[in-house]
């Protein structure tokens, strides 16, 4: 099927790679309307999870390298493109609410927290032996042959994309058993962080890949499973950006609907992540917790940016804009446009409560650059960290708050955004 | 208690109130504030207090039989606490009380983690100025607790730091009931809900539109956390899973929480179940008789439903019944609410 490309379509179309000049922005929004709005927002999914997917290619490569060679610099290279394909990812995890087809994907690139003890060795003392909810809690497939998964008896010999896929992955039922995607990886690259709410990530030499200087053991299984990981992701991630290309069943999913549907779709997106995902469940209840394992990334301590661009994809949702890999941006029609159309105050009111959570979300990353990251801030006692946090927890429920105004004045019904529990009351939690 | 997966919903609807004039709602805010919440939370500091005596004895005297009265005694004290987990609102709001008095499910071990790290340490940070208020959720109330006096990795018999661990949990969870306590018994339920537009309003039909909404995600929990996911109704069982499963109160848990409904619907003067009569009287009865039924159905599930050598078919089938009674009473209740007029937004912990 040929593809009929609008001027915003084809400023996004990957061969291309430039940006959109200013005057041809202009012109499309004058002529908003909610099917142009559903279309660049397919647009921009098509962009974020194809370099999504270039990033995590590139990841291969250090990984390659690597192995090839296994010395600290390396490690660290392979560690760096790990954080630099966070970049990507985290804007998209905006279409998973209200997109099906992403929702039911994404437990296989982004599922967290883990137990890590499935994968590979652990510290006992810390992580402890055993666990009443997961039988494999430290299973440690890459030490194991074979495994007994839900009563069966499971030949891990060979540790490929197709064995983590489909029998590792939430093995035995339990969601815990998180054994692919980008939090697998990162515990190879990582290791777990023993540092407690102190600063410091995870320690792993890379002598754990050195098969000739091999160190915790089972060097050349681990070298295996991190490779598998790897190239399973890389599948993955093809998989979704397949989905937004014109044809892919993502985007005929949310071109099928009606344009207010397609609204109502980004809007869930926005609110869900923002307020239950993000501000909730990735944020409030570490607060409560004063947890270092409710730490998204929790290895490689870089949860400060997976955050920063969450709320970076929000507000690209909200404005129709995505900053691309190579410094190329993608702009078009937006859901602010079409905001601004009616009620020019709101739309400014939430353009600023976006800035105010990016700016919160900055203000985490600035105190990473010190030391202090998520950890560090959420750890019981450090009352101006949590502050910070908290700073944060309260934009997103903020800019949750006219979301639901937006969803109002776009008369659209029928919204279910995610929410939490832990956000009932942020206010009074903390004894000042 | 923790709820990590709920729903906002924002209706558009319009509602026109049935019983609006002014007093409508007061006989039934004020009989369930003061018979169900205030006597429940009295009832809840008292056995708090009892738990933490126990505790201090059973450190001061280590045996097998102070063991068992500690045990009895939080025993008492969680059951005390199903009368009012329905209520997410009001003075158990602060300082994270209502999550710190049961942090459950929790499916990652969080608590005995927790434990483990604080018995290994300092002792001496627990005494510091308002280290409960802010210590992690999962070491300040009965899920810690009941790991303490059953999880076979913790041995406050044998182990000072454990005991010591025990007796400083208890006495802040009694300090905090308390508190609660005391401050339902100082206010009323209007004192906890505010005019956030300032356009004015009916400040006890806001709280009662809380306590509703409350009600209702409870319902939810209890068919839902309680009593489906644990034996797999729709995925995978794991007993381990359900609530205070390690003291085996998991099913009493839900006969308390399912006898407390009835009594919500029939208390105060007048009580909701005589306004649902003048609005609805088919409706109502049609809520009286599930809730009737749900007291019933949770009373015929075997003592040993969570712990029996039972299928997970067999235990499925003792379910069901009792799974469509809860079901049917959150239909009949929530069409009843908007009939009476409260603007509900299906804001529930349920996954249908």
């Amino acid at each position: 099927m040929k593809r009929l490309l609008t001027p915003i379509a084809i400023c996004v179309t990957g061969a291309m790679l430039t940006a959109c000049s200013p005057a041809a922005l202009k012109n499309e929004s004058a002529a908003v309307t909610a099917h142009s709005v559903v279309i660049h927002y397919a647009d921009i999914a098509e962009a974020v999870y194809t370099d999504s997917l270039t990033t995590a290619q590139t990841l291969r490569t250090a990984i390659n390298t690597l192995l090839a060679n296994p010395t600290e610099a390396n490690l660290k290279a392979a560690r760096t493109a790990w954080i630099a394909a966070r970049v990507p990812y985290q804007q998209s995890e905006v279409y998973r609410f209200g997109n099906p087809i992403v929702d039911e994907w994404e437990g296989k690139v982004n599922a967290w927290p883990l137990d890590e003890g499935l994968i590979d060795y652990v510290a006992a003392d810390s992580y402890g032996t055993e666990s009443d909810l997961n039988p494999l809690y430290a299973a440690n497939v890459i030490a194991s042959t074979s495994l007994v998964i839900g009563g069966v008896k499971v030949d891990t010999t060979n540790i490929t994309p197709e064995l983590i896929a489909e029998s590792l992955q939430e093995a035995d039922g339990v969601e815990a058993n998180v054994a692919s995607g980008y939090h697998a990886i990162e515990f190879l690259l990582w290791g777990q962080d023993l540092n407690g709410t102190n600063p410091g990530a995870g320690e792993r030499p890379a002598t754990d890949f050195d098969v000739n200087n091999c160190t915790n053991g089972n060097c050349d299984r681990r070298r295996d499973y991190l490779v598998a990981a790897t190239d399973l992701l890389i599948s993955d991630l093809e998989e979704m950006a397949n989905n937004w290309k014109q044809g892919g069943a993502a985007r005929v999913a949310l071109l099928e609907q009606t344009p207010e549907q397609g609204l109502a779709t980004i809007l869930t997106g926005m609110g869900s992540l923002a307020y239950g995902e993000l501000g909730g469940e990735r944020t409030k209840l570490g607060l409560m917790l004063h947890d270092p394992e409710e730490e998204h990334d929790c290895f490689s301590d870089n949860t400060h940016w997976s955050h920063y661009y969450d709320a970076k994809g929000i507000k690209n949702a909200y404005l129709g804009e995505y900053q691309r890999v190579d410094g190329s941006w993608v702009k078009g029609a937006s859901l602010s446009n079409l905001v601004a159309k009616q009620n020019k105050q709101l739309d400014n009111e939430m353009k600023q409560k976006l800035n105010d959570t990016e700016a919160a979300a900055q203000a985490m990353v600035d105190a990473a650059g010190k030391g202090q990251t998520f950890d560090v801030l959420i750890a019981m006692n450090n009352t101006k960290g949590n502050q910070l946090v908290q700073n944060f927890v309260d934009s997103l429920v903020d800019e949750t708050r006219t979301t639901e105004d937006i969803i109002h004045l776009l008369n659209l019904e029928g919204i279910a955004l995610e929410g939490s529990d832990s956000l009932d009351n942020p206010s009074a939690v903390f004894d000042n | 208690m923790k709820h990590l997966s709920k729903l906002m919903a924002f209706t558009m609807s319009t509602i026109t109130p049935l019983l609006a004039s002014a007093g409508t709602w007061e006989g039934p805010l004020t009989g369930i504030t003061s018979q169900i919440v205030t006597q429940g939370y009295q009832a809840y500091s008292a056995s708090s207090k009892s738990l933490q005596d126990l505790s201090s004895a059973l450190c001061a005297s280590p045996s097998a039989q102070t063991l068992e009265a500690a045990k009895t005694a939080f025993k008492i004290n969680a059951q005390d606490w199903q009368q009012v987990q329905w209520l997410n609102f009001g003075p158990v709001t602060y300082f994270m009380r209502y999550y710190a008095f049961e942090y459950w499910p929790d499916k990652k071990g969080v608590t005995q983690r927790q434990l483990r790290a604080l018995a290994q340490g300092d002792p001496s940070i627990m005494d510091a100025p308002k280290f409960w208020t802010s210590a992690s959720i999962a070491v300040r109330g009965l899920t810690a607790i009941e790991s303490l006096l059953y999880h076979p990795d913790f041995t406050p018999v044998q182990s000072t730091s454990h005991c010591l661990l025990l007796e400083k949990i208890t006495a802040h969870h009694a300090k905090s009931a308390d508190a609660v306590f005391k401050q339902w018994q100082e206010g009323k339920a209007e004192d906890w809900v505010f005019d956030e537009e300032g356009m004015g309003f009916d400040p006890e039909k806001v709280a009662l539109e809380q306590f509703l909404q409350q009600w209702l995600e409870h319902m939810s929990a209890v068919k839902d956390a309680k009593l489906e996911t644990p034996i797999g109704y729709n995925g995978r069982e794991n007993l381990k899973l359900a609530e205070f499963y390690r003291s085996n109160l998991s099913l009493k848990a839900i006969q308390k929480n399912v006898q407390t409904y009835r009594e919500i619907y029939h208390t105060g003067s007048p009580s909701l179940f005589d306004l649902a009569k003048q609005s609805d009287a088919n409706l109502a009865e049609q809520l009286e008789q599930q809730l009737t039924e749900n007291t019933k159905l949770a009373l015929q599930l075997p003592d040993d439903f969570f712990h029996g050598n039972y299928t997970k078919e067999q235990r499925f089938d003792l379910a069901q019944p009792l799974v469509k009674s809860i079901s049917n009473s959150q239909s009949y209740l929530s069409s009843l609410v908007t009939k009476l007029g409260f603007q509900i937004g299906f804001n529930s912990r349920d996954g249908d």
